[in-house]
């Protein structure tokens, strides 16, 4: 199981392909490593397939409309081919097509990749792989620690400063001006809050025998075992199989020098 | 001398050429319990931060003084706030993180995080996320890492002041417990520290200046030498101790027509459900029960803040929803938990005028100024909110929301966190505006301000409430177990402070 995995390797894992899908300029290419990472996903993620695709489904939404932009406005250099067809005066051509549904395929596998980590990985684990095995120092990563759990407090706080304004007569402003002043009363308490908090916070941590010492000793310690690897070099592997294929094929664009083989 | 003692002479300290402790003298011996009190801003808090050598160390400080505090000695605090004690997670979690900021071998790590959760009772919340704990469990959390330092030395700074009065029992008597057994020597900082008088062995009284003026058992120092210190300072003096309040309840007619009516009223969020409650000119009515009942939620959907569940609310007759927002908020006043989220002006001055501006009063500014004098603020004019002392900030907040047509006024916890000073100028307030005729409904844990002050307890239980005056409240029994409340100081009897702790 994903979850089972070290949080630094996942993270290097997923990221690689990530980096070099982002020069694949054809169809091809992400369509087939899209399929596979979607087998990866259901088979080992453990994710119910309803949920995984509650959350991936906004995501698609906003993939097709970037690749519906990138077909009425890709640049000349796309622009070879027939036209396809025309809407009010921008031409689809067959490269503006081809650029854009490939550049909708590719943002579908970077958020495919990232919620492979993102549902799979349990915050506090990956911040004790991030000391442990990347060595970041333990004084930033807790510092990220504490600020996390900050977050839904600042929601909260907004909410009743609104409503504290709100009894005060401060009605919504229209005006440019208006809305700056407006911010700028929000923007002192909850300033003013949130510093006197990270205060309290540190000043806690540091009563807690807290020094950011480098030298810890660990209740839990985060390996990287052959899973890890075999992890890592499955995914990766998988891309190197798509990208010979889709080389062999002749459909593999590098930016857009077409690298195919019958090229 | 015993080798765990500490002893601190004639210390004086300074942040930034401001004087924080002057010429203070302290004595802790081994296995004792001591309490600090005194004013707001004393120094009480950095005093404790002094002792668990917490002392802002930045170039800014200097003490002077002698200060014999044993390098061996070690020290654990526990803070107010539970939401901010915390980097990790979960409880677990934040117990390994402790120990491993000490260099606990892993394989001892296990065996003290069982034991400590064990001698806490967390154990069945050992997997728990700490933000979805209750205040009483996160301060127990706080309680149990800070426990994992072994400490000789244990500091509270107001551990109490964020709980309800059932949470804020349990955790004393915890305290009281593992200090029996742990044998270490405890210093507590409380506003209204009944819920450990019979543990303390030894008060000392701080001055408004940073200085111990005196120091003795509990009824020494509140009863002998320094009662007189206590009333000049505004410290707060615990019930035992003090005379029996009378309250000082004197109805007005109660023929007038409600003010405020709430029909069949169920708020958005929390237990409360179909409320039905009038509040008549000149009455004060509390809002009381355990935290998470809806109290709040409760408050700020009569006020128009929050849309019902159900239900309606009548200003006046009128439906709450056809007053205009201007007209609502002239008519209301509410004044939020804590203060400085009401501040929206750069000065006091300002802050006072904005109100009388928006309803276009030519002498906004004339106000402005009376009412500083009313809340003895006119020194302050010129200075940022912010910058208030908190029992100013308090003030400030209170008297930006009353206008001099405000006819019903809600409080939310106004005596929380605040010292005997800001106590009594709070109940002044609301005397002369019973007098007035202004309807106050306020939500507080605080039963000695009920006792002394309201006409009427609503109290929130689980889908039902209770309806009732207060000394009602204080004859059931049943009633006040279930909801978790606790007798006003005024109706407890002094035998009962000593069983309700052994």
């Amino acid at each position: 199981m994903l979850q089972q995995l070290n949080p630094s390797v996942k993270a290097g894992a997923v990221l690689v392909p990530s980096i070099l899908l982002s020069f694949s300029y054809d169809v091809f290419t992400p369509l087939v490593f899209l399929f596979l990472l979607l087998v990866f996903t259901w088979t080992w993620s453990g994710m119910p397939k309803k949920k995984w695709l509650m959350l991936f489904s906004p995501f698609f939404i906003g993939a097709a409309g970037f690749a519906w932009m990138t077909m009425l406005y890709a640049g000349d250099g796309y622009q070879s081919g027939e036209v396809l067809f025309s809407v009010w005066h921008f031409e689809v051509t067959e490269g503006g097509m081809e650029a854009g549904i490939s550049l909708g395929l590719r943002s579908l596998c970077f958020i495919a990749l990232s919620l492979l980590f993102v549902l799979t990985t349990d915050v506090t684990q990956m911040m004790h792989s991030f000391m442990q095995q990347l060595k970041l120092p333990p004084k930033l990563v807790y510092g990220i620690m504490a600020g996390f759990r900050f977050l839904p407090l600042f929601r909260h706080e907004y909410t009743v400063i609104r409503q504290a304004h709100r009894v005060r007569g401060v009605e919504a402003e229209r005006t440019v001006s208006g809305r700056l002043r407006h911010f700028r009363r929000f923007a002192v308490p909850m300033l003013a809050g949130a510093v006197r908090r990270a205060e309290r916070t540190a000043l806690a941590m540091t009563a807690k025998g807290f020094t950011g010492d480098k030298n810890r000793t660990w209740y839990k310690r985060e390996r990287v075992e052959a899973k890890d690897w075999v992890f890592a070099a499955s995914l990766n592997g998988a891309l190197l199989l798509v990208l010979a294929a889709s080389w062999y094929f002749g459909y593999l664009s590098i930016f857009h020098w077409d690298a195919g083989r019958s090229q | 001398m015993h080798p765990d003692t500490i002893a601190l002479k004639n210390i004086s300290a300074y942040i930034e050429d401001t004087t924080i402790l002057q010429n203070l003298d302290l004595h802790l011996e081994p296995g004792t319990v001591h309490l600090l009190s005194g004013p707001s801003g004393c120094g009480k808090s950095t005093l404790l931060q002094a002792l668990a050598r917490l002392f802002p160390e930045d170039g800014s400080e200097k003490v002077e003084g002698s200060w014999h505090i044993p390098d061996h000695l070690r020290t654990g605090m526990v803070f107010q706030d539970p939401e901010s004690q915390f980097c990790m997670m979960r409880v677990e979690e934040e117990m390994a993180f402790v120990l491993e900021n000490l260099g606990t071998p892993p394989e001892r790590m296990e065996e003290e995080i069982t034991g400590v959760l064990a001698e806490t009772g967390l154990t069945p919340l050992r997997h728990r996320l700490i933000h979805e704990l209750s205040g009483g469990e996160k301060q127990k959390t706080a309680l149990a890492s800070v426990l994992l330092l072994k400490p000789h030395l244990l500091l509270l700074d107001e551990a109490l002041a964020n709980l309800d009065p059932a949470a804020q029992q349990t955790l004393a008597a915890l305290v009281m417990n593992i200090q029996k057994k742990r044998k270490c020597t405890v210093v507590i900082v409380d506003h209204q520290p009944e819920n450990w008088l019979s543990f303390i062995d030894r008060v000392h009284l701080m001055s408004g200046e940073g200085t111990i003026t005196a120091s003795g058992t509990p009824e020494e120092t509140f009863i002998g030498s320094g009662a007189e210190t206590c009333r000049e300072e505004g410290i707060y003096i615990p019930f035992p101790y003090r005379k029996k309040a009378t309250a000082s309840r004197r109805r007005r007619s109660g023929k007038e027509d409600p003010v405020l009516e709430m029909s069949a009223l169920t708020p958005a969020r929390g237990d409360a459900c179909r409320v039905q409650l009038s509040l008549r000119p000149g009455e004060i009515t509390a809002l009381a029960g355990s935290n998470g009942r809806g109290k709040t939620s409760l408050l700020q959907t009569a006020a128009g803040l929050q849309k019902p569940r159900s239900g309606e609310v009548f200003l006046k007759g009128k439906p709450l929803s056809s007053w205009s927002e201007r007209e609502l908020r002239r008519r209301t006043g509410y004044v939020f938990q804590q203060p400085e989220h009401q501040f929206i002006a750069e000065s006091v001055k300002e802050e006072l005028a904005f109100g009388p501006r928006l309803s276009s009063a030519a002498d906004a500014e004339k106000k402005a100024l009376e009412k500083m004098k009313q809340f003895r603020l006119a020194h302050r004019a010129d200075v940022h909110p912010f910058s208030l002392s908190g029992g100013q900030k308090r003030r400030l907040s209170t008297a930006v929301m009353l206008e001099a047509d405000t006819e019903v006024l809600f409080l939310d916890e106004p005596t929380f966190g605040q010292d005997a000073a800001s106590i009594r100028s709070l109940t002044d307030l609301l005397h002369r505006l019973r007098l007035k005729g202004t309807a106050v409904l306020l939500v507080t844990h605080d039963m000695n301000l009920v006792h002394e002050l309201c006409d009427r307890v609503v109290v929130l239980l689980k889908e039902k409430h209770w309806i009732g005056e207060p000394e009602a409240l204080w004859a059931d029994e049943a009633l006040m177990e279930k909801s978790g409340l606790l007798l006003p100081a005024g109706r407890m009897q002094k035998e009962e402070f000593a069983c309700s702790s052994s």
